[in-house]
């Protein structure tokens, strides 16, 4: 038992240590009239194999996807981006009229506010972000 | 000299005076860049210089519950962005750098300037979210709508094109797919330009319309 319990420890640190780095989290501030938010990141991968996000979840909103604005033909468009991976070594940007979370308050927003956001990653890590809410 | 020919001489200053009176003034209409700009003179805007074309007759309903028509358009310049209020994205991210513009430009020629944001999503979006909407981003800017027929006649003018994408008729959490230029209409009332709004071309944008304005006496 004692050797199976410092087996688990041992493991702890590794799985902590995720190769994902995550950056520049915000959420743009919308008035209370309007039932959604955008959450904008960058995303990089240090490591040498993709890594998937699987799942964004936050107690201050709802069903967190991941969105992406597309333009044809000088339209655009606003589609599901079922599955979100991160080639080694690479950075992709949640941003203006790019990818985004698209989340629906609990609450309305503030300028101001740090929310707290658990992402789970396809490496076994999961990480806590805090988004801060912007104009 | 003779004198008939200093007479004439003499009339040369006076008849020049009438004929100035009498040609066209060279406002705006005849300053609208045509054909091809230098890069010097407009940055970002794309002028349709020739292609510039009247806006048929057209009536929104304002933020203000106020008809909003051509009247309402002449003598400013407008830019116009078309969206939905439930648009996360786009719109939120179109308004906040069309705030950036007017604050980057001059302080008189702001004045020349005026913002519309027209949804095309009159289903959900009410004059008062619209004016809810509209106060969180710019007090001075203006939301408009109607219903389809009427947005229509507006949008298809200006080659605005939109589609509401429903899931099933009870679907409340649709988007709309919309196009995601600024138009520009001149004073004259006629679709005379667009451009795209990135966020990195704020200066750029607002030294266009300081131009345009600067340079277009009305």
């Amino acid at each position: 038992m004692t050797r199976f319990l410092l087996l688990i420890l041992s493991l702890l640190p590794l799985a902590a240590q995720s190769e994902m780095l995550f950056k520049d989290t915000w959420i743009k501030n919308l008035p209370p009239s309007v039932p959604v938010r955008a959450g904008y990141m960058s995303i990089e991968n240090t490591g040498s194999e993709g890594i998937s996000i699987l799942s964004v979840r936050s107690k201050a909103f709802t069903n967190i996807e991941v969105h992406e604005t597309t333009m044809k033909n000088g339209m655009m468009h606003m589609g599901l981006v079922p599955e979100l991976t991160i080639k080694p070594h690479s950075k992709v940007m949640l941003e203006p009229g790019g990818m985004h979370l698209m989340m629906h308050p609990v609450e309305p927003t503030q300028i101001g506010d740090n929310i707290a956001m658990t992402v789970k990653l396809s490496d076994g890590t999961q990480q806590q972000l805090s988004f801060i809410v912007r104009k | 000299m003779h004198k008939s020919t200093i007479a004439i001489i003499a009339l040369v200053p006076l008849f020049l005076v009438v004929a100035m009176t009498l040609l066209p003034k060279p406002g705006y209409s005849a300053q609208i860049p045509t054909g091809n700009i230098s890069p010097v003179e407009l940055e970002v805007i794309t002028m349709l210089g020739k292609k510039s074309k009247v806006l048929p007759e057209f009536e929104l309903t304002d933020h203000n519950q106020q008809v909003l028509s051509n009247e309402h358009m002449r003598g400013k310049w407008n830019l116009m962005f078309f969206g939905y209020t439930n648009c996360p994205d786009v719109c939120p991210n179109t308004l906040s750098i069309m705030d950036n513009i007017m604050n980057e430009m001059g302080s008189e020629e702001r004045e020349s300037v005026k913002v519309y944001f027209v949804s095309v999503d009159p289903e959900r979006d009410s004059l008062d979210s619209l004016s809810k909407y509209m106060s969180y981003f710019n007090p001075d800017f203006i939301a408009a709508t109607a219903d389809s027929d009427k947005l229509n006649v507006l949008t298809k003018a200006l080659g605005v094109s939109h589609k509401i994408k429903k899931k099933s008729a009870s679907d409340m959490a649709y988007s709309v797919n919309h196009s995601g230029y600024v138009v520009l209409i001149d004073p004259e009332v006629r679709y005379s330009g667009l451009f795209f709004s990135d966020p990195e071309n704020v200066q750029a944008i607002a030294r266009d319309m300081n131009h345009l304005v600067k340079n277009n006496n009305f």
